[in-house]
């Protein structure tokens, strides 16, 4: 069965309807908007593409663990059992009124998920989800909304494609992390050269859960990926792991909050970018400890490797600490270029140029690549990767 | 003579330099900002007419521009009440070289704030201002022999109009915040410098800035050209008596630092806990010129001040250190810019913040490297030491690197009090406070020791006297 606003419920046709007052007042943010200070979106128009129908299937489930029920949102919500879970987080972490790009998703989806593992089940084999808008050019806006209950556990992949005409992707992504689950997430963007994406994710961390994140920017002309995550339980962990290989203009966005609101808990964020052609990456993160926070420790990382002249890297990563009793917090940020006596000491053994510069650029992501716990999908990431610098334009 | 509020003397403790004079000034504009004031301070100063049109031209300015947003807290410079300020106050008619012809009272003021008995000690040349206007200057007389020139701005901008309009509001233009504009339209006092070619000026020239009035807002205006191969070390510093009202301290220095040139400008701020101290500092470093900024924040309200270096022509390089220190109720938003313009450049900041009881403090930085900035390099590396649990540590750094063949670097860290070190400390006998005065001596310990000894030991004494009573 295929929901449509007017059959929906109640409550979720008012969030829907007064997202989209919000789209009409509102419009797009703009430079003097801090996490828009480096990406231009001001001329993006989100309505001059179609938006792809339900029926094109262009978001679906690749595999899934045969125990986890994965139903579409909009489809749960007309379960009165899953209602129940549905109504109190969704729109909860995204607000009708806030923003235009998530008033645009909360009232133009029509492809989302409802995903809840349940309650002390650890799901072996990942739930993998394609965004696939191979067949046309088209707008898509991704929803998924997670309730990822007490000690269950669980692995999410996102992979997205695209063709190489004009494609864009407003997405948004809720997610409830109860006491001791333990979910990790990994997006992999493949998207063709004339992609935009703006996906904004926004979690709750209860007591001891944890989130890990890891996101591979290869494809796409402007990616802006944004991660909200409130860490409100005591002991509660997030990791965020990127990595983005840029080149010709291509524009990565990398913007992370940690608000730790509760005792003893730590969040890590390690972005790394190499940087080819004229493409750049901009990262902006906060970590922000609270008086409630006592105990807790954070880092923050942002490495960028710049591979030709024209490459450009903005990097403010922010802490604000509110409280003396840390354990450690800290951050680092570097940009620079490839390490000449690296790649002196690799062309000396013989490498030509680009394949010391592969090589090195292998080295320098390993960290994140090698984390990816599916060891097929590292392998790919790995291809990919060395594929890209291959062609790459390096003046 | 000595009258402190007994409601400000507990909330800032034993600020020393909180007493005021009760001598009435000779002139004391009436509460406000009006183009009426600027051309009634215009014509009693009898400046140039051009000057008058620039300071026209940052009013309008002053008026069109809004507070930043960015500021610590939304609402924070909200609270500044421009129609409740005195924007000129005229205490003598004296700008003297010869320190006896300051007014008594004045002297008395300076006499405890130890100013003749620091130039006496060590320095080249001292000056001192007084609310609105400089009230003393004084040089060396081998250093004036040798064309070296310390004036109050006001005396700079007559005796040396041309050099005054070749660079005044090049480096910090009206329209680049709205303090500035404000300063500039409104501006009195400050200091004028000149070092002539290759005059290296071994040892410091001094001002010393003191607000006496309530509600009073000062407005000093420094400018110091360093021609081709000098050297000069400037040092400032700043107290204002505690009143219940605040006060508005705004000033602007421009720095030119010619090519093989080299400024040291160095500050111990220690206004007392109600004054706004909203600064705009910048130098213009060109080639093989050498800037440094020592940055001590001690005292103020709030204070906003980032100064900043902009490399212009190969090989320049800057330097910024920067100390805060925001005690209870204070918010120490300080930092550091730079921006490389110019292939070769190098620079370097370190700043070291130390937060007690309700104080804030945040360090606020930009790396800026254009492209063609080739084989710059730049490290930043920031160190927060919070000292209880309501106290407050941001980093706010933002790197923006167009450049592929650069090397930039940003690290920062905070943390709290060691109980190991105190620990350690207190095994040998020590008492609470004392090891964690000495722990915090020693974690500033790397800007303290670039100061002037005397400096040095006065900062540590206002760091010891802020650190009264913060353990137990």
């Amino acid at each position: 069965m295929t929901a449509t606003h007017s059959d929906s419920p109640t409550w979720l046709a008012e969030y829907r309807a007064l997202a989209q007052h919000t789209l009409n007042e509102k419009s797009l943010p703009d430079s003097s908007d801090r996490p828009w200070k480096y990406t231009d979106i001001t001329t993006l128009d989100i309505f001059s593409l179609k938006p792809l129908k339900p029926e094109d299937r262009a978001i679906r489930i690749a595999s899934c663990p045969e125990d986890l029920a994965v139903r579409g949102l909009i489809d749960s919500a007309h379960d009165p059992e899953l209602e129940q879970k549905i109504q109190p987080n969704l729109g909860h972490l995204i607000p009708a009124d806030e923003d235009y790009l998530l008033a645009a998703n909360s009232a133009q989806w029509t492809d989302g998920f409802f995903i809840n593992p349940e309650q002390g089940v650890r799901y072996t084999k990942p739930l993998s989800i394609e965004i696939d808008l191979s067949k046309r050019s088209a707008t898509v806006f991704p929803r998924i909304l997670i309730v990822a209950e007490a000690n269950s556990e669980l692995d999410l992949i996102i992979n997205s494609t695209s063709i190489e005409e004009e494609a864009l992707v407003i997405g948004a992504l809720e997610l409830q992390v109860k006491n001791n689950a333990r979910l990790a997430i990994t997006f992999t963007n493949n998207w063709g050269f004339n992609t935009k994406e703006f996906t904004t994710l926004r979690a709750e961390l209860a007591d001891n859960a944890s989130l890990n994140i890891s996101t591979i920017c290869i494809g796409g002309a402007i990616v802006k990926h944004r991660y909200d995550i409130h860490l409100n339980g005591t002991g509660a962990d997030s990791r965020v792991k990127g990595i983005a290989v840029g080149d010709k203009t291509q524009h990565f966005d990398f913007m992370t909050v940690q608000e730790h609101n509760a005792p003893k808990s730590s969040s890590d964020v390690e972005i790394k970018t190499a940087l080819a052609g004229e493409s750049r990456a901009v990262y902006y993160g906060i970590t922000r400890v609270t008086e409630e926070a006592k105990g807790s420790q954070a880092n923050q990382e942002n490495r960028n490797m710049l591979l030709a002249p024209k490459a450009k890297a903005d990097s403010d990563p922010v802490l604000e600490i509110l409280t003396n009793d840390v354990s450690r917090c800290g951050h680092g940020a570097t940009v620079g270029p490839v390490d000449a006596e690296g790649m002196f000491y690799l062309m000396s053994r013989g490498l030509d140029k680009r394949a010391a510069l592969r090589t090195l650029v292998g080295g320098f992501i390993s960290p994140i690549v090698d984390y990816l716990k599916d060891a097929e999908l590292a392998d790919t990431v790995r291809a990919t990767v060395n594929d890209k610098l291959q062609n790459a334009s390096l003046d | 003579m000595t009258t402190v509020d007994p409601t400000i003397r507990n909330t800032v403790g034993e600020y020393k330099w909180g007493f005021h004079d009760k001598e009435k000034p000779l002139f004391m504009a009436e509460k406000g900002l009006t183009e009426g004031l600027v051309r009634e301070m215009s014509a009693m100063k009898e400046e140039p007419d051009w000057m008058l049109d620039v300071r026209l031209e940052a009013l309008e300015t002053f008026y069109r521009l809004e507070n930043p947003k960015w500021a610590g807290s939304p609402d924070v410079l909200d609270a500044i009440d421009f129609d409740n300020i005195h924007y000129y106050v005229k205490a003598t008619d004296t700008d003297s070289s010869n320190w006896e012809d300051v007014p008594e009272y004045i002297k008395d003021t300076f006499d405890k704030l130890g100013i003749p008995e620091a130039e006496r000690q060590f320095l080249a040349g001292a000056g001192a201002q007084y609310d609105s206007e400089v009230v003393y200057h004084n040089i060396r007389e081998d250093l004036e022999a040798q064309g070296v020139q310390f004036l109050g701005m006001d005396q700079g901008l007559r005796e040396h109009e041309d050099l005054v309009r070749e660079h005044f509001s090049t480096i910090i233009p009206s329209g680049d915040n709205k303090y500035a504009a404000l300063n500039t339209a409104v501006w009195s006092g400050g200091s004028f410098i000149y070092v002539p070619p290759g005059v290296h000026v071994e040892v410091p020239l001094q001002a010393y800035f003191r607000i006496n009035t309530e509600n009073m807002g000062q407005f000093e205006r420094t400018l110091i050209i360093a021609d081709e191969g000098s050297y000069i070390h400037y040092v400032e510093g700043c107290t204002a008596p505690t009143y219940s009202s605040s006060s508005l301290h705004s000033a602007v220095v421009e720095i030119i630092v010619k090519k093989n040139a080299r400024v040291r400008y160095t500050t111990i701020q220690n206004w007392s806990n109600n004054v706004y101290n909203l600064v705009t500092k910048r130098a213009y470093a060109y080639e093989n010129a050498v800037m440094e900024w020592v940055d001590g924040n001690i005292g103020s309200k709030l204070t906003m001040k980032y100064p900043s270096v902009y490399l212009m022509e190969p090989g320049a390089h800057g330097e910024i250190l920067s100390l805060a220190f925001a005690g209870d109720q204070q918010h120490q938003d300080a930092g550091g810019k730079v921006v490389h313009v110019a292939p070769d450049t190098t620079s370097a900041i370190v700043s070291k913040s130390v937060s007690r009881g309700s104080g804030r403090s945040s360090y606020r930085g930009l790396l800026k490297v254009y492209e063609g900035s080739t084989n710059s390099s730049s490290t930043v590396r920031c160190d927060a030491l919070l000292l209880d649990e309501l106290s407050r540590s941001d980093t706010y750094p933002t790197m923006e690197v167009d450049e592929e063949r650069v090397n930039i670097g940003h690290e920062a860290s905070v943390s709290r009090l060691g109980e190991d070190q105190l620990f350690y400390l207190m095994s040998r006998g020590i008492d609470e406070e004392s090891a964690a005065k000495m722990v915090v001596n020693g974690f500033v310990e790397p800007i303290v020791k670039e100061l002037p000894m005397e400096y040095a030991i006065e900062l540590n004494r206002l760091i010891e006297l802020q650190m009264e009573g913060s353990v137990g």
